[in-house]
């Protein structure tokens, strides 16, 4: 999250200050649409996480109590909205059956063994990066996008830091197998 | 220790979360076993690639839709003079009508 988010920004907030609502918006939004993007994996579900979490932040400033971690609050608010997002998600699958968007893991293969770009190869790393499970997708995001330490990742995600250390270890176990099958490096 | 100790903490080196006395075992390990010594080569290069994932910037016309989504949540659902009801209505229903939606009209929650 930016610098600028202060007691004094979140207290105007807390009184109903839209324009001060408004710069939290823009000192967060990217994080709080960042966990949202990488979580889903679509644009569309982003963003209408994104303005979900903030309308929650904003009703739920009230009862903030200003000694907690703003940012860990903040983050925490939008894990929440997107394991609710995954649930309504699967019941409606249950209900509808297999969803179109189903992501399809790329048959190995295929790419011949030459050098790649780092266009490339940015883009077999987000190919890699989908495939994981959401909840790979959203510690990765927490520790390796956002720079987050695993006492506040442990805090979003209500577990001891050594649960939070193994959930990225698995994460980050996961991804390389992805990447190097995509790499043809096995 | 065994191999799936050291390679458990793979992420731990990564994050520069072992001690002193626990980085140099690894070290001396991850050099001494060539299986290890290629699997966290492997990880490594598989850690430093996930760096190449971008911070997306979130869509600044997303303010507009909050700031509606805010406003609906914040407006009451009656006006003030739908919450003192019709004139042509009986002024005993009319005052019970407007007990029922007061809290509605003051704080914009329903409860029916």
């Amino acid at each position: 999250m930016k610098d600028g988010v202060d007691l004094e920004l979140i207290q105007r907030c807390k009184e109903d200050d839209h324009s001060a609502f408004e710069k939290l918006f823009y000192l967060c939004k990217d994080s709080v649409y960042n966990i949202a993007l990488r979580f889903t994996g679509n644009r569309q579900d982003a963003e209408d996480l994104t303005q979900e979490a903030f309308i929650k932040i904003y009703f739920g400033l009230k009862n903030f109590r200003m000694e907690s971690s703003f940012s860990t609050w903040v983050y925490r608010i939008t894990a929440n909205l997107c394991f609710d997002f995954l649930r309504r998600r699967a019941k409606r699958a249950a209900v509808e059956g297999p969803l179109e968007e189903l992501r399809e893991v790329p048959a190995r293969g295929g790419d011949p063994l030459f050098l790649l770009t780092q266009k490339e190869l940015a883009s077999k790393v987000e190919e890699a990066f989908e495939a994981l499970t959401p909840d790979e997708r959203l510690v990765l995001t927490l520790r390796v996008i956002e720079r987050l330490p695993y006492k506040d990742i442990a805090d979003i995600l209500d577990c001891s830091i050594g649960a939070a250390k193994m959930r990225v270890h698995r994460a980050r176990e996961a991804f390389r197998k992805r990447i190097s099958s995509y790499l043809k490096e096995e | 220790m065994d191999c799936n100790y050291y390679r458990a903490l793979f992420s731990a080196f990564v994050d520069d979360e072992l001690d002193e006395q626990e980085a140099r075992n690894f070290k001396a390990h991850i050099l001494k076993c060539k299986d290890c010594g290629e699997r966290f080569k492997a990880f490594r290069r598989a850690q430093d690639l996930l760096l190449l994932l971008e911070r997306k910037e979130a869509p600044p016309q997303l303010w507009e839709r909050i700031e509606e989504g805010i406003t609906r949540k914040e407006e009451p659902a009656y006006t003030f003079f739908q919450m003192l009801g019709d004139p042509s209505e009986p002024l005993g229903r009319r005052r019970e009508l407007a007990l029922i939606r007061l809290p509605v009209y003051r704080t914009g929650i329903s409860f029916g």
